[in-house]
């Protein structure tokens, strides 16, 4: 008898003890200090056509400003930007949005469109479908192509590489204060499409500027900010200046890239350099009250390079479907100027960012 | 005493008869009231940890986790076709300027909430209201929102909450509409005449009624579930008719042995009534350990329970005795059914062959079912316990529809997040010392959302301080040295939802399911962190299944142990021996795991679930292992103290160990199975409710009941008596001497 009594507790204990098991604890302990980020890892080599597609990253963007004219000569300047958010948690968030400059009548039309997640991405190209837009970018160096149509107001436009490819910093890769991006561009690509205004489809062909950046960065709002230029000189070269400015709105640092007419790329800093950009006027949007630069004159020693950009219209804000810090001016404009005593025109694309007072957040404004 | 009684209610039938008539007529119209102020859910305390958490989250964070969330499809239209969004933002405007919502995000506000995969949308309203007051506010919003030519369905919490207690209160009346009548069809069969057939059922019935009103009642006084009625209906349908037809028909045993109506009546009475009083107190031992946990389900179930038990013993120990002594003969009136069948059963026939061939061969026949058993037990080792979520309701209901868009297209109850706020300061404090952004506030939160990232099982952290693993303390510093202006869509966001003065919000993502044990882990891990100031306080829907879990299982072992220990103890009292009641206990033990084991092997792992129409919840509800212990013990015991009591009048009165168990299973055979086949049809009527929840406890009961009718006490019980012989009835003569005498009545 007393096996099986023996035999009956064990069974009891058993069962004890394996609903004892369901109880998870663990030891308190104080949580130690001076915790350390994750190295950033080093920047590897850009490859293309790979690195066109999207990227493990929190933050990417693709950029195309360019310059449009019609079958009769009519001009018009664009700016179509597709920008990738990934927190991590789920699908990326993408905004995409078109700006249009009629530069016959200055109106500006400012539109944009938002999804979750890539509705199709494989063989060796990609495509985005944002809402009712669609964005493609082929197995090509420097082709892509976008059609962002919305009733009354459009734009779809092919665009192939005509220059080489424009690594910024040397290597492609700028690591910041607030965290570090890879950043190339095919600054002239050649453009051909249809352009839709008041219901009116426009055969356009042009020259179309293009950015990618990619990183785990964030980007500071006003003042920190930056002003970004991107010119097509009428000699062939090409150049991007960027001016950039830190949390307490001064300016933190000056850097672009020249690309020659022959296709040579030089990498250009403030100091070594001798960059200086100086604003000329402002302009105030009368809705908002925000103030921006206007016209500017860019001096680079280096390159005995002197240029003075002008815009062709004041209101060219960007707005839609981010939100209000993110506001920015991105803007056609002209180019004049001379290089070693020999004169310059062109075209360029002005991009004008942390200039905009934000709406503070709910909470924040109810304190 | 119970002879007392019996003579009593025998001299004084029509006043009981009266007394009766008016308890039931005033019990009557609050039957159907009955749910009135009982509470879907209650699987949940105030005093949970992460209840506590949830309302610091309210109260320091502003979120709010109740809300009604609106599923917008279209079979055209995607989510971001201009037609679909101006369609839903048509649909909810206005929706914000009610006082009872504090917030509406579309999936123009948050991408996110647009499927990737098909044409819906989600939209949610945070509401500002406890649930139990959002039910009419839900349909306020409900004709608010005009979907257009959109497509709606609508669900959340108020709407998960009104379509719980429906489909509760329709398994309520299925429930009761099947299992009556199968049960008065199957004492037709029993006693053959349709007197004898009505009457267990009227008592039994009557005790429902009582106790059900019981329920009303005491429901105004003290939260109680919604689950407590079906479990009370069962229960009190099953115990009642059960107490009563042992009482009938030890009525007709006395009858046929040739006593007049009255001394037959007190013979049922000293017999059956004992057996009944014996079997109502474990059951009530079980039941009341209930009440001890401080979950409102359970707890209130336990009350439930007692109350329809109390009021079945009372109808059969007073009600039965009164209409048999009035009754009389005619109790076998009206025959329907022969008494072929009957006869040979109490004569010996199979019952007497079957513990003959048993005890035969007792090792050959316990070895194989004891191993059946354990191998029914088997599944119980993968026992994962959780909680319900809406899963437990049938998909014909809009509320779990609209829950299952929400998990299939957007990962809802499939992901953990769990939610842990960090508060610091007071509210009065100096702004400085609140602010989430004072580089002294940030390099704490930095720490501890790092040392988040490194627990075991943390796939993400999600906060002010875990935008990238690799951003430092100096360039959180400097992304929220301006945080009003801040341009990032992520970071402004989330600045937005999960910052305010004095509290930080870190959403945990974990790879673990929310019902893993490893989740609980996680949680532990979590609670166990120390900030250098302030407070941690860990919330969400895991770790609410951990306090759960850990208050039930904490208690469990010892309830386990006192319910056997008092169980063991008074069935020493009763047959005055020490190894009968530990046959009777582990026997009982056996019979729980097995049905433990087919709940796992069902519910869990999903077989049968095309048969039984439910949706497998991958886990057991945390409650049910211990509802089921509560009840099936008290059940399963009522059968053992109804053989044993049988075979302890045989013993005590041949001293004949074999012959004595041969006769109790005779005696008892018949009985037995009816009682327990009737008890089997009322629980497994449940298993056509819809709510998957009151679906397990039908079948699990009935499963035990059939393992302990069948394998254990036809032939675990014989054998294990037949190998003990003797030692049955060993007491040691010291604890013969200090055991308090209980007279068995022979």
């Amino acid at each position: 008898m007393s096996t099986k009594r023996y035999v009956f507790s064990l069974v009891l204990l058993v069962v004890v003890l394996a609903i004892a098991g369901c109880v998870k604890t663990a030891e308190p302990r104080e949580i130690p200090a001076n915790a350390e980020p994750d190295p950033t890892a080093t920047p590897a080599p850009i490859t293309l056509p790979q690195d066109e597609l999207a990227h493990d990253a929190r933050l990417e963007w693709w950029y195309h400003s360019g310059h449009l004219e019609s079958e009769i000569g009519r001009e018009f300047g664009f700016h179509f930007v597709v920008f990738k958010a990934d927190d991590g948690l789920g699908e990326p968030n993408y905004v995409a949005q078109l700006g249009i400059i009629d530069v016959e009548t200055g109106e500006h039309y400012d539109l944009s469109r938002a999804e979750a997640g890539t509705r199709k991405v494989g063989g060796g190209a990609m495509t985005l479908g944002i809402a009712d837009w669609v964005y493609g970018l082929l197995p090509i160096d420097g082709s892509h192509l976008f059609v962002a149509n919305s009733g009354e107001i459009g734009l779809s436009l092919d665009m192939e590489a005509t220059s080489p490819v424009m690594l910024h910093n040397e290597i492609g890769w700028l690591p910041t204060e607030a965290g570090a991006t890879y950043y190339y561009s095919w600054p002239r690509q050649e453009a051909v499409g249809q352009l839709v205004i008041d219901g009116e489809t426009i055969n356009v062909t042009g020259t179309s500027w293009f950015d990618h950046q990619w990183g785990d960065f964030f980007v500071l709002g006003k003042p920190a900010g930056w002003q970004w230029f991107a010119a097509h000189l009428d000699d062939g070269a090409s150049l991007m200046i960027t001016e950039a400015r830190g949390i307490d709105g001064e300016v933190a640092d000056t850097y672009g890239t020249y690309m020659s007419p022959e296709g040579d790329v030089v990498d250009l800093k403030q100091e070594s350099d001798g960059i200086s950009v100086q604003a000329i006027d402002e302009w105030v949007n009368q809705l908002t009250g925000t103030v921006y630069p206007w016209g500017w004159t860019i001096n680079i020693e280096s390159l005995d390079l002197n240029l003075t950009i002008t815009p062709l219209a004041g209101d060219q804000e960007m707005h839609g479907g981010l939100p209000a810090a993110s506001t920015y001016w991105e803007g056609k404009s002209t180019v004049v100027g001379h290089q070693g005593g020999r004169a310059i025109l062109g075209d360029a694309y002005v991009e004008l960012s942390g200039y905009t007072d934000p709406d503070p957040v709910e909470w924040m404004r109810r304190r | 005493m119970l002879t007392a009684i019996g003579a009593l209610v025998v001299r004084r039938k029509y006043i009981v008869l009266a007394t009766w008539a008016v308890i039931i007529l005033a019990a009557l119209p609050f039957f159907p009231r009955a749910d009135e102020f009982l509470k879907p859910g209650g699987f949940s305390n105030e005093s949970f940890p992460s209840v506590k958490a949830r309302k610091v989250l309210q109260e320091r964070l502003e979120l709010t986790t109740l809300t009604v969330d609106f599923v917008f499809s279209h079979p055209e239209w995607s989510p971001f076709d201009p037609r679909f969004s101006n369609a839903v933002d048509e649909a909810v405007e206005g929706l914000v300027d009610y006082d009872e919502i504090s917030y509406v995000v579309t999936h123009l506000d948050d991408p996110q909430r647009a499927s990737a995969t098909s044409n819906t949308a989600h939209v949610s309203a945070g509401l500002t209201l406890e649930l139990d007051e959002s039910l009419d506010f839900l349909e306020t919003i409900t004709n608010h929102v005009d979907p257009g030519p959109l497509d709606l369905i609508i669900t959340g919490g108020p709407a998960l909450y009104r379509d719980i207690s429906l489909a509760s209160e329709r398994d309520l009346r299925r429930g009761e509409t099947v299992a009556f009548p199968i049960a008065i069809l199957a004492l037709l069969l029993v006693f053959g005449t349709l007197i004898a057939a009505i009457l267990p059922a009227a008592v039994g019935g009557g005790g429902v009624l009582v106790g059900v009103a019981i329920v009303f009642f005491m429901s105004q006084g003290i939260d109680m579930s919604v689950f407590a009625l079906n479990i009370v209906s069962l229960l009190g349908i099953g115990i009642g008719i059960d107490y009563s037809l042992f009482y009938t028909s030890r009525f007709q045993e006395e009858l046929r042995n040739g006593k007049s109506v009255d001394d037959a009546v007190l013979g049922a009475h000293s017999h059956a009534g004992q057996a009944i009083l014996f079997s109502a107190v474990t059951s009530l031992i079980g039941l009341l350990s209930l009440i001890t946990f401080d979950v409102m389900m359970l707890r209130s179930v336990g009350i439930g329970a007692v109350a329809v038990i109390f009021a079945a013993l009372l109808a059969a120990l007073t009600l039965m005795p009164a209409i048999l002594a009035t009754l009389g003969e005619r109790v076998n009136r009206f025959r329907i059914v022969p008494s072929w069948g009957r006869s040979s059963s109490e004569n010996g026939g199979f019952w007497v062959s079957l513990s003959h061939w048993v005890m035969k061969r007792p090792w050959l026949v316990l070895i194989p079912t004891s191993t059946v058993l354990i191998l029914l037990a088997v599944p119980a080792l993968s026992m994962r316990l959780g909680t319900v979520d809406a899963t437990i309701l049938p998909d014909s209901l809009e509320s779990r529809q609209g829950f299952d868009v929400l998990r299939e297209e957007f990962g809802f109850a499939l992901q953990t997040v769990i939610p842990v706020a960090y508060t610091f300061g007071e509210l009065d404090d100096e702004p400085e010392l609140i602010s989430p952004f004072s580089e002294q506030n940030l390099d704490r939160a930095y720490d501890i959302g790092r040392e988040l990232e490194r627990l075991d099982g943390v796939s993400r952290v999600s906060s002010i301080v875990n935008l990238d693993p690799t951003f430092g303390r100096d360039q959180y510093e400097l992304l929220y040295t301006h945080p009003e202006s801040i341009t990032d869509v992520a970071a402004s966001r989330i600045v937005e939802e999960s910052v305010r003065p004095g509290a930080i919000l870190f959403l945990v993502h974990s790879d673990f399911h929310p019902f893993w044990p490893e989740t609980r882990q996680l949680v532990a891990d979590i609670r166990a962190l120390i900030p250098p100031e302030g407070e941690l306080h860990v919330s969400g829907g895991a770790s609410e299944i951990t306090d759960i879990v850990n208050t039930l299982y904490g208690k469990f072992p010892y309830i386990v142990a006192a319910v056997l220990i008092i169980t063991y103890l008074s069935l020493m009292l009763l047959f005055r021996s020490v190894i009968l009641p530990l046959k009777a206990v582990a026997l009982n033990v056996l019979s729980i795991l097995a049905s433990y084991g087919a709940l796992v092997f069902v519910f869990q792992q999903g077989h049968f679930s095309g048969i039984l129409n439910f949706e497998a919840m991958g886990v057991i509800e945390a409650t049910l292992p211990i509802l089921l212990f509560a009840i099936i013990f008290g059940l399963s015991m009522d059968y053992e103290i109804f053989l044993l009591s049988r075979v302890a009048e045989a013993y005590d009165r041949t001293g004949d160990n074999e012959a004595s168990v041969a006769e109790g299973l005779q005696r008892s055979g018949l009985i037995i199975t009816s009682a327990a086949s009737i008890l089997i049809v009322v629980a497994a009527s449940f298993i056509l409710a819809d709510v998957v929840v009151v679906k397990a406890i039908g079948l699990g009961l009935a499963i035990a009941v059939f393992v302990d009718v069948t394998l254990v006490r036809a032939l675990v019980a014989p054998a294990i008596m037949r190998i003990a012989g003797p030692w049955n009835w060993w007491l040691p003569a010291w604890l013969d001497r200090i055991l308090p005498e209980v007279k068995r009545v022979d």
